[in-house]
């Protein structure tokens, strides 16, 4: 298993319940953003909706934006930030 | 004093060259004249910029109003509405004594007030495809070239709108901008397309799906918020023009701000490996209103929407931070009805008794609701399990737009349309109909 630190910001966190950290285990198989992604849909069933789309939400990995698109592996001790898009102003 | 130089220093003072700054203007700006980084010349390169600013709201206020205080010689303000008592709380360029006036009228007042030496160009107008080159371009004819544009825009549409606009204006570059977005406690900023750097897209390719962020009408935003990242985007603005060497500047990298934590966090940005260059302006309504809706100016149908929302929620022209982002047509098939609030209190009152649901948020529940409501659900988090099985339902919101979204969500998860009613315009529009002694927000 690997470990990694998810954090959640602005409605990603109220979504999961007001956490805004979380160290979640992973097989290694399921070691990369995409197996994450369901995984956390799984786990914050109100984050679902919103963590299964990539236009939802953007995740960082160790602090860098991770491109729409692109499936990357994760290893023991990553960062992951969930940061939903926001428009105000 | 060696004789030529104190010949050069009479002619200097009888044709006054080299004279920029005026006396009174050194004393204004003595502060940043002793700073190394900035100085006499630092000074006179803010005093030749110009920087155009998008939207003089909670973004906007802070911004404009140190930029003028720093002294940026030309500033462009772009603002079709007018300032209304619920700005106040966070638009803090405007004050009690310019309610009812335009936004760019009220900012230049203050600005004027502030440093008489800035000169301000204002845009009456909303910032669209059809407008927006020729607004950055009208800059350059007469000689204030938008150095910067600044981002205080409260919607999706706009924010790509800028980010194209200035990735198109000038040909050659383009021009940098400065973005930021906020939302309850938290707030993003960022500095895109300086000298070539990630833009918007590349953070956001495409918007997320309509309604699904709220926004801060909606969410809700701490007022002191924008102060904070307007400041911070004059900041960067000035560092621009002072031209600080890019890894100075929020360029490549995202600020992520947790005012509740107070943590900023800074997040890498790259480019996106093969995103195609920007061209032409393009519809951004429909856009960010993504397959399953239709655009707003598209719509003929919106008409009478826009007149309730205008009157209900003053706005003017202006897609504001309002129920109006994230507004679509309910579709066909969700045929529920929309219920007038003069059509519904008579129904009311010859024995019609519907299950009420207010689908705003308990703090706005708080603040004004029908006596008679049944339930308050936040109308993303409804479920079939909080509405009765029977009989008629009375939705309401603010201003209807999610009470429309509301009625089509029970209509997916089951429930028969012809038992919905949406009352239309919200509690607003039963407010200025029904009962004035209700207060607005």
């Amino acid at each position: 298993m690997i470990s990694i630190q998810v954090l959640f910001f602005a409605s990603a966190r109220e979504a999961a319940g007001d956490i805004s950290k979380k160290c979640i285990e992973l097989t290694p198989d399921e070691a990369n953003t995409s197996s994450l992604r369901r995984l956390l849909a799984l786990e914050y069933p109100g984050l679902a909706s919103m963590v299964k789309d990539e236009e939802n939400l953007t995740l960082a990995l160790n602090e860098e934006y991770v491109t729409r698109g692109q499936v990357l592996a994760l290893k023991d001790g990553d960062t992951i930030a969930l940061i939903p898009p926001i428009s105000g102003g | 004093m060696r004789l030529s130089n104190f010949f050069l220093y009479g002619l200097l003072l009888s044709i006054g060259l080299d004279v920029s700054l005026t006396n009174e203007e050194i004393s204004r700006y003595s502060r940043h004249l002793v700073l190394s980084d900035v100085g006499m010349d630092g000074q006179k390169a803010l005093k030749n910029s110009s920087v155009l600013v998008i939207g003089a709201g909670g973004l906007g206020s802070p911004c404009l109003l140190y930029l003028a205080a720093a002294g940026v010689g030309h500033i462009g303000i772009v603002d079709a509405d007018t300032v209304d008592t619920s700005n106040l709380q966070r638009q803090i360029i405007h004050g009690t004594s310019t309610v009812g006036v335009s936004k760019c009228e009220s900012a230049r007042r203050r600005i004027h007030d502030i440093n008489p030496h800035v000169e301000v160009c204002l845009y009456e107008e909303e910032f669209t495809s059809e407008t927006a080159l020729r607004i950055l371009k009208e800059g350059f004819e007469k000689g204030r070239s938008y150095d910067v544009v600044v981002d205080g825009s409260d919607n999706f549409p706009t924010k790509y709108l800028i980010n194209d606009a200035c990735e198109i204006y000038p040909v050659g570059g383009g021009t940098p901008w400065v973005y930021s977005a906020i939302l309850a406690f938290e707030g993003q900023l960022s500095v895109f397309n300086l000298n070539g750097g990630p833009t918007y897209r590349d953070m956001l390719p495409t918007p997320p799906p309509p309604g699904d962020v709220p926004s801060c009408a909606e969410g809700g935003v701490l007022g002191v918020l924008p102060g904070t990242m307007g400041c911070l985007q004059a900041t960067e603005v000035i560092k621009i023009l002072l031209k600080r060497k890019p890894e100075e500047i929020t360029s490549g990298r995202v600020l992520v701000f947790d005012a509740m934590k107070m943590i900023f966090k800074n997040i890498g940005l790259v480019k996106q490996p093969g995103r195609k260059e920007i061209t032409e302006l393009i519809d951004y309504q429909g856009f960010c209103a993504g397959p399953k809706t239709i655009a707003k100016k598209t719509s003929k149908k919106s008409s009478t929407f826009d007149e309730t929302m205008e009157r209900s929620l003053n706005i003017q022209n202006g897609r504001t931070m309002d129920e109006t982002e994230s507004f679509f047509e309910p579709m066909d098939q969700h045929s529920f009805k929309s219920i007038e609030p003069k059509d519904c209190l008579r129904k009311l009152s010859t024995g019609w008794a519907p299950w009420v649901l207010d689908v705003r948020l308990k703090t706005e529940h708080d603040i004004v609701a029908l006596p008679f409501t049944d339930k308050v659900v936040p109308h993303r988090m409804i479920r079939i399990e909080n509405v009765p099985i029977s009989g008629d339902i009375l939705v309401y919101c603010k201003a209807g737009v999610r009470g429309e979204k509301a009625c089509s969500r029970l209509v997916d998860l089951g429930i028969e349309a012809d038992r919905l009613y949406n009352l239309e315009g919200g509690i607003m529009k039963w407010q200025s109909e029904i009962d004035p002694d209700m207060p607005r927000y």
